[in-house]
């Protein structure tokens, strides 16, 4: 599938991690004239995943390797967003898991559903069309995908 | 953190001044929190108006302060869209309500 231009960075792991991206990787979508609705949804997600990985790949150590990269498929257009570690890999069940429960809603009589965790996870199940995850030679790559036109009935 | 309490008789107003309200920002809105739990009133006022991006753990910094001042009415006020659309994909909306303004949730049954 011929590939529009790509962004592709590495960055050291921390909990400022995930606004640095931000900061880069949004002119970047800009440029490939995503609707801005779609750029805070993808937004979220990137973040997201950031985070997961600082917190649980590399259990909050600072100045493990992150990288970014995203490009845009042409034909059918889809936004690609791939974040890759060299930490701990996620249980594959888990994202499995994740990806398919429905989001809790809040009972104000039952504070069990008031905290609940994982809900990064959700997001991403609800704001992209595909999600996948492979953990190979010791590299984790969590990759999302979105329909980057609301008329393939994506519109979310 | 950036904030400013605005501490009324019935209703205490936080308005978070800050464009980001994330994993970085979390731990230090939950530190804040504790210190001035004491002060908040029975109606605690939420201003995300200046907010511009929220992600999980912002919204579960903010489920932490309602599970830790139970007895305390909890509202957010002026939330951008993205924020309001977080709200409503994770449900939390069925849970704290929003409000255009102060006026309204302070207001508001």
């Amino acid at each position: 599938m011929p590939v529009l231009k790509g962004f592709n960075r590495i960055y050291p792991s921390s909990l400022n991690t995930s606004r640095e991206v931000s900061a880069d990787i949004i002119p970047f979508w800009h440029e490939l004239e995503l609707a801005e609705e779609l750029i805070c949804q993808m937004e979220l997600c990137l973040v997201e995943i950031v985070n997961n990985v600082f917190e649980h790949s590399y259990h909050s150590v600072e100045g493990d390797k992150l990288e970014i990269e995203s490009y845009c498929e042409q034909g059918n257009p889809t936004l690609v967003v791939k974040v890759s570690d060299y930490g701990t890999a996620m249980p594959l069940d888990l994202l499995d898991d994740k990806l398919t429960e429905e989001f809790v809603v809040p009972d104000p009589e039952d504070p069990e559903t008031w905290t609940v965790s994982n809900r990064g996870l959700r997001i991403l199940q609800e704001l992209t069309d595909k999600t996948e995850y492979i953990s190979e030679i010791g590299r984790n790559t969590l990759t999302f995908f979105r329909h980057t036109q609301p008329e393939s009935g994506l519109d979310k | 953190m950036q904030y400013e309490l605005i501490e009324e008789n019935k209703y205490t107003v936080l308005q978070i001044n800050e464009d980001r309200f994330d994993a970085k920002l979390a731990p230090s809105f939950r530190n804040e929190i504790d210190l001035v739990k004491g002060n908040i009133a029975e109606h605690l006022v939420l201003d995300l108006g200046q907010v511009r991006f929220m992600d999980s753990s912002g919204l579960g910094a903010v489920m932490g302060v309602y599970k830790l001042l139970r007895n305390t009415k909890i509202s957010i006020v002026n939330p951008q869209k993205s924020v309001q659309e977080l709200l409503k994909l994770t449900r939390i909306d069925k849970l704290i309500l929003s409000h255009a303004t102060i006026e309204d949730a302070t207001s508001s049954k």
